[in-house]
């Protein structure tokens, strides 16, 4: 989204909220369901294989940033569904592939170097699952359980694997079997939220995000002084954690009133 | 003839001369020179030969031929541009001796056979023997420098540690030249560790 744009949906959304404040009442029974759409943006610390290279194109580039929109149903002291789709910045496989080839050869110099731009886009991430929500007062909190997947991007790549003392040089070129992969996830998290108007309001997200990968490459192997050739194929499986915090608006598209429950301290 | 044809035609050409054809990459293929022969002794004990002074040990002993180019002008190539560039006048062979002798090798022996030329570009990583060399002697790819550079690594040293002594001699296949004359270089004394 263009920042220009950002703003001024921001102050659109804000000026609802001041204008439905005006006539809230504390006698307005509570709300029991809504129907809910938010946008978030913040920041992701991923461990490699998650490297950030660029967010939302090249808008905010090398930030680690996160771009997320989401909407559910939320039900009072109940659970809700959401369903959440965003860019995440983008992973990158290398630095993990690099670091497994290191591993097969030690007192050797690897030299990596990726092959193709796989390291140079957005993945998105889309996940799906059960929030719980607890109002207080003009607040809510909603501790979240989702479901997903992340892209991740393989990539091509060369590594040149040296002894040190002498010429002895080993090439690996890398293929993956597949240059798109989806990981499965699991998010556990929550949102503190604060309505700013009936239908509008802030929120801060925190997550904690684990993946599972299992990507295979096939490697061929050339020992540049024996000029021989062996292929292999190895595989990286791992288990990666990473977080992200982000703050965001969202609007209550619709909701049902309560009855007969009257709250003090604002028109929830 | 209907005018039509004409506009058929006229059109054509057109495409030809506009059209996105690959004729404008002719370009790309000029010849170069080498001229202004250099050497230094190399060490490859790390991830990258360096240039060193006249000790090195022996199972990380190269050689490092360089020479000005001319007839580039490498700001007229972007690097992603799959372009290469060819000797006017290609060095046929490259070869190397022994000034003095060792182990079973006499004194001025051809020892080619013991080194390979480090043949390393943006799309491939090689060691060559000497004598099958010609192609990447001759060809140069991008990122284009102003210099020309040989490596050459000394696969099976001298069994002992010590002062050596060697030569090498590049021979061009268009002779008598006023460039890319035949040239012969004794290598200063190199101690083998």
């Amino acid at each position: 989204m263009k920042p220009y744009l950002f703003v001024l949906v921001f102050f659109f959304s804000l000026n609802i909220g001041l204008w439905s404040q005006k006539d809230s009442t504390n006698s307005r029974p509570a709300w029991a369901a809504g129907l809910y759409g938010s946008i978030s943006a913040g920041y992701g610390a991923f461990p490699n294989p998650f490297k950030h290279v660029s967010v939302a194109g090249a808008s905010l580039p090398k930030t680690g940033g996160v771009l997320q929109f989401d909407a559910g149903i939320m039900f009072r002291n109940q659970i809700g569904l959401r369903l959440v789709m965003g860019a995440v910045s983008t992973n990158d496989i290398g630095a993990e592939l690099g670091r497994s080839v290191a591993a097969k050869y030690p007192g050797y110099i690897v030299t990596y170097v990726p092959r193709s731009e796989g390291n140079n886009g957005m993945a998105d991430h889309f996940s799906v699952g059960l929030t719980y929500s607890i109002p207080r007062q003009r607040w809510f909190f909603q501790p979240e359980l989702l479901f997903g997947s992340t892209e991740i991007y393989t990539e091509s790549a060369y590594a040149q694997i040296k002894e040190l003392g002498t010429h002895r040089v080993i090439v690996h070129q890398l293929y993956p079997d597949y240059q798109d992969y989806r990981s499965p996830t699991l998010t556990f998290g929550g949102r503190a939220a604060w309505y700013a108007g009936r239908y509008f309001g802030f929120f801060a997200d925190a997550h904690v995000l684990t993946m599972w990968y299992k990507v295979q490459y096939q490697v061929e192997k050339t020992t540049l002084i024996e000029q021989t050739v062996e292929k292999e194929t190895i595989q990286l499986k791992k288990t990666s954690f990473g977080t992200t915090a982000s703050v965001g608006i969202f609007l209550q598209i619709a909701r049902w009133e309560g009855k007969g429950v009257r709250l003090k301290g604002g028109f929830r | 003839m209907p005018r039509f044809i004409y506009l058929i035609a006229l059109s054509l050409c057109g495409l030809f001369l506009f059209g996105n054809f690959q004729c404008g990459k002719d370009d790309c293929w000029q010849s170069f020179s080498l001229g202004d022969w250099q050497s230094t002794w190399l060490d490859n004990s790390g991830s990258e030969p360096i240039p060193t002074q006249n000790s090195v040990s022996r199972a990380a002993l190269g050689i490092r031929l360089s020479a000005n180019v001319f007839g580039i002008d490498s700001t007229q190539v972007a690097p992603e541009d799959a372009c290469a560039w060819e000797a006017a006048h290609p060095i046929g062979q490259l070869e190397i001796f022994a000034t003095d002798g060792f182990d079973t090798v006499e004194t001025g022996q051809n020892i080619s056979n013991r080194f390979r030329l480090r043949a390393i570009n943006t799309y491939s990583f090689k060691y060559v023997a000497l004598d099958e060399a010609r192609g990447a002697l001759n060809v140069l790819y991008p990122p284009f420098a102003s210099e020309y550079r040989l490596d050459i690594l000394m696969l099976e040293p001298p069994s002992q540690p010590g002062a050596y002594r060697f030569s090498v001699q590049i021979k061009f296949d268009t002779l008598n030249m006023p460039l890319n004359r035949d040239t012969f270089f004794t290598l200063p004394t190199v101690i083998l560790q």
